[in-house]
């Protein structure tokens, strides 16, 4: 009975959320899905005619788009979230010691959050520049090159340089998240730790890792989802060259919904990511499931 | 605390006490990697503030200065009384103030239900939020303004604070999960047995506990809706109601960068956020002296 | 199309509840005040929104029953907001826009065809009076004009005058003059590169790219409309691309950077003195006053080069920028006043002023305004550049699917790809080819 009437209650308490994101943001999906089985190419007649699954046949079997872009997408999403996580976490532990001026230095850490997209893009599409950029004139002053790194114009380097914009955006969330998990850490613990010997390592291992493995799975599990289809910086840095270097799912989605108005085909490339994320997640959040419980 | 991670022979106290030799490498070491991380990390942005005020003729001039040689407010000037930036501001603060509050707080009781009560379809509504994030949004805008339009929303502000809550929610609820997970069950049992309310010890026990997690997501709200710009374009025609980033845009068209505008505009989108960083900071650290976690 | 295919059920429901929205668009109210929603994209900048304000002011005060709210429309997210429009009929009225725009949006029924205003213009010389013919005739688009020209946006190079004359050099007026100059201006030990233009995968690079495949005989379309690219035009169009990218990969006299630069970063680089040679748009002219006016005397604008296609292709790419009303206003006449009131000699003097060289009137008898004589660089450019700016649909009428193959950056990609050598022009161009050989379905 008790136990009943606590269920009820949490349906009461889940139920502004359900509705919120059922209707904006699940409706939408469902919406996106059936767009993705029609015409809908703004250029001919009959938008709403029933193709199938003729979008995801072309996407699964079209040379030079949906699969060279995924395999990129999954280097720029495994880079950018691999990147910004090792920061995140290494910055966190500095600022969770009892160090002076440590709000200080943990709000300027956070500052990168802040800028918006478009600046964040263009600033950096400056400071990478091979004759102005200031990352250039300054390496050439300390005398560590000759001649300037064409960080965006050589196809080789312009994905590291890209995946290195998205850490500097994406640390500041992580960091914030594991920094308020790491407070959850008992010091007790840490310091009979301590007492009992355990190294650095260990006592990371053992005494830390398992206070912020669950908000560390749950962040690098939402900073993938965010970064497999985030755009604008990429779009705005190198328009998905040099020589297509950089052209990831997303760009490729919106060029081909919105300049292309295949906005069928665009939905259907939108469902193959949303699939491809799925099966990620879901594989993810199993693995650290069945380790969290070995490790209980 | 943690300082005695880093050298397990002694403990230090920073504020001048006990300071050992080894202590003391700690400590440099602890801040030489503070001060390199920060002058690599924020390097950007210094550049970025030192361009904004910079006169036009030194913004690409070939002897690059890492400061001004003719300061300027120049650049913001123009931004500000030259375009509808007061305006714009004021509204983004609004949306983006209006929903980090009702996110936050929506997202409280979601989280607590999910991470404290069985329920049938518990598992299914954490896949939703999931899921609902995994969708790129820029093909989301569509429906949505559909969405928005039939509820009669269009061109209010209202659509936006709707749109930037339901959005956020995946995220705080997740998050807010994560720390009331990790606050130690006997907490609430013993209140339980005390006969409090489920209502009750949610609001005595646990939200105090988890200061930090809140104050991580109310900032995470906030950012949001105060960076973004997609749904704010498409919910949004007349320009009274535009927020800072349609406005930041509107300085970047098809051929054109206007650098000087651009980044006294980022300034002056940057500046009040990191005021309320500031702020939040007390919070995070009055939850963590207020915590009872350790029991 | 047929027309009526164009409103899809959504759209037919939106339009029922009209009345929840109607509000923000115009609407004609009980007094006869006729409320005129109008969106831009390329006068949003300070300077040039306070300057429409006051030709807008101009315009209601001579004609008191309509007005004018201005909405910019910005970033590059302007597909989005014109798309999310149409999908919830929350159209503006009237909007200037890409040059594309009228014909894609006429190809789902949204346009008003403005064959009146192109008709009244034939009767009464102001046809005549326009620089090129395909500043209309690239909106002619099954019978019917989709949009008006009332902007010219030019692609000029730029040269310095002072390196030249040091070097005892003429301007240029040939490719192979062009060439040699740029390689014996090249002087990187000096800070100079010989030429620069944007090579990056952005929609500008195809510009230029597009004014040598002119020149070289080339073209994308053929007069009627039909794709060429890689077929008839496949030799020129090769040569044209050779020629762009041997300045940076063969005689390498540009900067190293170019496979990702936009119009922004060329820009730059000339304007601070850097390259001899500089392909931009008008933009630089303002620049070059604003940033470095040291520099405005040294600074000229070559004549438009001459190339393989002989003097009869001696022509620029420019792009005449659309007007165009909206088929489901409940306003379409007095839009169409507005329209007929603002493409007129001399009314826009107001914004050449606010950003001199970005925005040029397509008029023939504004070539002598006081304030283009008073400019050298203003004039030279109407000189040499404006009479042979012609458009993306040279040398024919335009299509609705260039407005894909440009928004995909179809052949901006053969430039980025050769420069940085992932492909050689021959394949990159037959690459592009069948890429829009899709978009045509041919």
């Amino acid at each position: 009975m008790f136990l009943q009437q606590r269920a009820r209650f949490a349906y009461v308490l889940i139920l502004p959320a359900l509705v919120l994101i059922t209707l904006l943001n699940l409706y939408p999906i469902i919406e996106g899905f059936v767009v993705s089985l029609q015409a809908q190419n703004q250029m001919r007649p009959n938008p709403e005619a029933f193709v199938g699954f003729k979008h995801y046949v072309r996407a699964l079997t079209e040379q030079d788009a949906f699969w060279s872009s995924l395999g990129r997408t999954l280097v720029w999403t495994a880079g950018s979230v691999a990147g910004a996580y090792l920061l995140a976490l290494g910055l966190a532990l500095l600022l969770n010691m009892d160090v002076w001026g440590r709000g200080f230095f943990r709000a300027l850490f956070l500052i990168p959050w802040v800028i918006p997209d478009v600046c964040t893009a263009l600033l950096w599409k400056w400071l990478y520049g091979d004759e102005f950029g200031v990352i250039n004139f300054l390496l050439v002053k300390f005398g560590l090159i000759t001649r300037p790194v064409l960080w965006l114009s050589n196809p080789d380097i312009a994905m590291p340089a890209v995946i290195f914009v998205q850490i500097w955006k994406l640390y500041p969330v992580m960091f914030i998240v594991l920094l308020a998990a790491l407070q959850n850490v008992p010091k007790e613990l840490f310091e009979s730790a301590t007492i009992d010997g355990a190294t650095m390592r260990q006592r990371f291992w053992y005494v830390t890792l398992p206070f912020i493995r669950s908000a560390s799975v749950i962040i690098t599990l939402l900073a993938c989802i965010w970064t497999f289809q985030s755009f604008d910086i990429v779009y705005l840095l190198t328009g998905g060259g040099p020589a297509s270097a950089t052209k990831i799912l997303p760009t490729l989605v919106y060029e081909k919904a919105f300049w292309g108005l295949e906005m069928g085909y665009a939905a259907a490339l939108a469902m193959l990511m949303l699939l491809g994320l799925l099966v990620f997640s879901v594989a993810y959040l199993l693995v650290y499931r069945s380790q969290s419980e070995a490790s209980a | 605390m943690t300082a005695q991670a880093a050298s397990p022979a002694t403990a230090i106290e920073f504020a001048g006490f006990r300071i050992t030799y080894r202590g003391a490498i700690t400590l440099g070491v602890v801040y030489g990697l503070l001060l390199i991380a920060v002058t690599v990390i924020l390097f950007p942005v210094f550049w970025m503030a030192s361009s904004s005020l910079k006169p036009a003729p030194e913004l690409f001039a070939r002897n690059q200065t890492m400061l001004p040689v003719n300061w300027t407010l120049e650049n913001y000037r123009n931004v500000w009384t030259g375009t509808d930036f007061p305006t714009y501001f004021w509204n983004s603060f609004k949306v983006a103030a209006l929903s980090t509050f009702f996110s936050v707080v929506i997202s409280m009781y979601a989280a607590y239900a999910i991470a404290r009560i069985r329920f049938a379809g518990r598992y299914a509504f954490s896949l939703l939020m999931l899921v609902t994030q995994m969708f790129p949004h820029i093909l989301l805008v569509i429906p949505l303004f559909l969405i928005i339009q039939r509820l009669g929303l269009f061109n209010t502000h209202t659509a936006l604070v709707i749109a930037y809550t339901a959005f956020s929610l995946p995220f705080t609820i997740w998050m807010l999960r994560g720390f009331f997970e990790a606050i130690p069950m006997e907490l609430e049992e013993a209140a339980a047995i005390d006969g409090a309310s489920l209502l009750m010890t949610f609001h005595r026990i646990i939200l105090p506990l988890a200061g930090p997690g809140i104050a991580a997501v109310t900032m995470f709200g906030f950012i949001r809706g105060w960076n973004e710009f997609l749904f704010a374009l498409v919910f949004l025609q007349d320009r009274e109601l535009f927020t800072l980033p349609i406005g930041l845009a509107s300085f970047q068209e098809e051929y054109t960068f206007r650098w000087d505008l651009l980044m006294a505009g980022a300034g002056i989108i940057t500046l009040p956020v990191l005021f309320f960083f500031l702020l939040m900071q007390r919070f995070i650290v009055q939850g963590l002296l207020g915590g009872a976690v350790k029991g | 199309m047929s027309s009526e295919s164009g409103i899809n059920r959504r759209e037919t429901l939106a339009l029922a509840m009209g009345g929840l929205f109607a509000l923000t668009s115009g609407e004609a109210s009980a007094q006869g005040q006729a409320n005129l929603t109008f969106w831009t994209v390329r006068l949003n900048t300070p300077e040039l929104a306070a300057a429409l304000k006051t030709i807008l002011a101009d315009f209601e005060k001579e004609n008191p029953g309509i007005k004018i709210k201005h909405e910019p429309v910005s970033g590059n997210l302007v597909y989005p907001k014109f798309l999310t429009a149409i999908r919830g009929q929350s159209m503006p009225d009237i909007a200037e826009a890409y040059s594309y725009h009228p014909l894609q949006f006429a190809a789902v029924d949204q346009m008003e065809p403005m064959d009146d205003i192109i008709a009244l213009w034939k009767s009464n010389g102001t046809l005549a009076n326009i620089f090129n013919e395909f500043a209309y005739k690239k909106f002619l688009w099954k019978d019917h004009y989709w949009g008006v020209p009332y902007n010219l946006d030019i692609r000029p190079v730029y040269y310095r005058k002072d390196l030249l004359e040091a070097k005892g050099i003429k301007p240029p007026t040939t490719w192979a003059e062009f060439q040699a100059a740029a390689i014996a201006l090249n002087d990187p030990a000096s800070g100079t590169f010989g030429v620069v233009f944007p090579a990056g995968n952005f929609h500008i690079t195809q510009h230029f790219y597009m004014s040598f495949m002119f020149q070289a005989g080339g073209s994308i379309l053929d007069k009627d409309g039909n794709l060429i690219f890689g077929t008839t035009a496949k030799d020129a169009n090769i040569k044209a691309l050779v020629y762009l990218t041997d300045f940076a990969t063969k005689h390498k006299v540009t900067p190293p950077g170019i496979a990702s630069y936009n119009t922004d970063d060329a820009h730059t680089i000339f304007v601070q003195g850097r390259a001899a040679f500089g392909f931009g748009t008008g933009e630089v002219i303002s620049r070059v006053m604003k940033e470095n006016p040291a520099m405005f005397d040294k600074v000229g604008i070559l004549e438009v080069l001459e190339g393989p296609g002989g003097p009869s292709n001696k022509l620029t790419a420019a792009f005449y920028n659309p007007m165009f009303v909206w088929k489901h206003s409940p306003v379409k006449e007095q839009a169409k006043t507005f329209v007929k009131w603002f493409v007129q000699p001399g009314r826009l003097e107001r914004l050449y002023e606010a950003a001199p060289g970005r925005h040029w009137p397509i008029f023939k008898t504004d070539i002598d305004a006081p304030r283009v004589k008073n400019n050298r660089l203003l004039d030279e450019a109407l000189r040499k550049v404006v009479p042979y700016s012609t458009d993306f649909a040279y040398p024919g009428f335009g299509r609705p699917e260039m407005g894909v193959i440009d928004g995909e950056k179809m052949f901006a990609a053969p430039v980025n790809e050769v420069v940085v050598g992932a492909k050689t022009p021959e394949k990159a161009v037959m690459d592009a080819h069948e890429a829009m050989k899709k978009v045509f379905q041919v």
